[in-house]
């Protein structure tokens, strides 16, 4: 069956439109043509109508001021990747993501709003305290990203809405480390991701963030664990890794899955997180 | 839902009446009969499929049509007719890197992508510009040897960053 499918000229018209009809919003297309794909030479099976948002120019694009990065929805993983200001630890992460092929298409919009569980920008973006920038007809709002994204494959994204862009404090990370876990080095999906960043002046420790992927439905991020380091010295921080990770260890609620275990991922996210610490705090 | 889509295939502007959510790689196979480009995985992690669409290489099994609305795409076809095909071509027969022959078409577009971000690449390098290809009979040293080849015979060709088509 074949589906109505709009081509909107503008983003005005992109907006005006979506108020219309419950469509579905087509960026890179890098999951969708999968998820909705039937037999050999079968079209894709569609049952909403279908809106083509890839190439407005109005969702592509970076921009930057003096706080804030501004990453519109509809850049590639290869174009964020590619930009000078993204935070590094972003970078690490989408380096980590599929293939070279597939970053050139697959956008950062679409793994944000698609809320997949294994979503790999979705811990970093928790942890880098990023916002979302929704827009309709009528209206903008900004959301926290940790409060857009509301559990697997569900986010706050209203009838009429899409994401406009990304927004990103700008901040330096002395220390950051994006660690993935698949069943291969290249073009895998996550067992489990681990994101940390520590910076460390004077031998206290100022900033420290963590954020697990792929393993509870949606990304972990807990501010109240992380400032039991901050403002510690490092030997003080030391001292408290064990109350860090038990603190962690109640959070995870692992599955298991066709990928892996819920044991497995909750003890090696626990490791992994074990080594950042030490060797973060050693380091100084 | 049909509508007219145009755009450049392998140089010449073309139209097409076709759904929007067709994808690429069917279109160029059935329509153009451009049976270079092969269909593998059809989910992306093959890379028989590969083209570029405005110089950016995709797998075209992900491609919908609305997405290369008055672009251009180059196929394996098209870029046969260049100095760089050339050059990687001979660097594959050189090294042994075709056995069945069916992920070719793809390790040959995702080379000349490689080379022309970096012109002279290392074997860690190779093996990230081709890590959306799989090859099921070589094993993978040969393709690295010829890329490695085709860098050594022409790699002038791509410093200068020249497109010949």
């Amino acid at each position: 069956m074949e589906v109505k499918s709009y081509i909107p000229i503008d983003l005005e018209d992109c907006l005006g439109e979506l108020g219309n009809e419950n469509y579905w919003l087509f960026a890179g297309g890098t999951d969708l043509m999968i998820r909705k794909r039937q037999w050999h030479g079968a079209s894709r099976k569609f049952v909403r109508p279908v809106m083509f948002i890839n190439d407005l120019k109005e969702l592509n694009g970076i921009e930057s001021d003096d706080d804030y990065i501004y990453i519109k929805a509809c850049n590639s993983l290869a174009e964020v990747y590619e930009n000078d200001e993204a935070p590094e630890i972003l970078k690490k992460a989408i380096v980590s993501m599929a293939n070279p092929e597939i970053r050139n298409m697959a956008t950062i919009g679409g793994n944000v709003a698609n809320a997949a569980k294994v979503g790999d920008t979705l811990p970093v973006l928790f942890l880098l305290d990023a916002r979302v920038e929704l827009r309709s007809k009528n209206e903008k709002r900004i959301r926290k990203i940790s409060d857009f994204i509301k559990g697997k494959y569900q986010t706050d994204l209203r009838k009429g809405e899409l994401l406009y862009q990304i927004i990103i404090p700008k901040k330096e990370y002395d220390i950051n480390m994006f660690y993935k876990v698949g069943s291969r080095q290249g073009d895998t999906l996550s067992k489990l991701s681990v994101s940390c960043t520590m910076n460390i002046e004077n031998n206290f420790v100022n900033d420290f963030r963590v954020a697990f992927g792929a393993i509870n439905n949606k990304s972990i991020r807990d501010r109240y664990i992380e400032e039991k380091l901050i403002n510690k010295s490092v030997s003080e921080a030391e001292g408290l890794i064990y109350t860090v990770l038990n603190g962690y260890q109640d959070l995870l609620y692992g599955d298991n899955d066709k990928r892996s275990t819920k044991r497995y991922r909750e003890e090696t996210a626990i490791k992994i997180l074990h080594k950042f610490l030490k060797e973060a705090l050693n380091e100084k | 839902m049909q509508i007219e889509i145009k755009f450049n295939l392998n140089g010449e502007d073309v139209s097409i009446m076709t759904d929007p959510v067709r994808r690429l790689l069917d279109v160029l196979r059935e329509d153009f009969k451009l049976t270079g480009v092969k269909e593998g995985c059809s989910e992306g992690e093959c890379g028989a499929c590969v083209v570029f669409v405005n110089d950016i290489l995709v797998n075209s099994c992900m491609v919908p049509m609305a997405n290369v609305i008055n672009k251009k795409v180059m196929s394996i076809e098209g870029f046969k007719q260049t100095k760089e095909f050339e050059v990687i071509e001979k660097g594959f027969l050189e090294a042994g890197a075709v056995q069945c022959g069916f992920c070719t078409p793809g390790m040959i577009m995702a080379t000349e992508n490689l080379l022309r971000n970096i012109s002279n690449p290392s074997v860690e390098e190779i093996k990230e510009g081709l890590s959306g290809n799989i090859c099921r009979c070589t094993g993978y040293q040969t393709i690295i040897e010829a890329v490695q080849l085709t860098v050594k015979d022409g790699g002038e060709l791509w410093k200068s960053n020249l497109t010949s088509l």
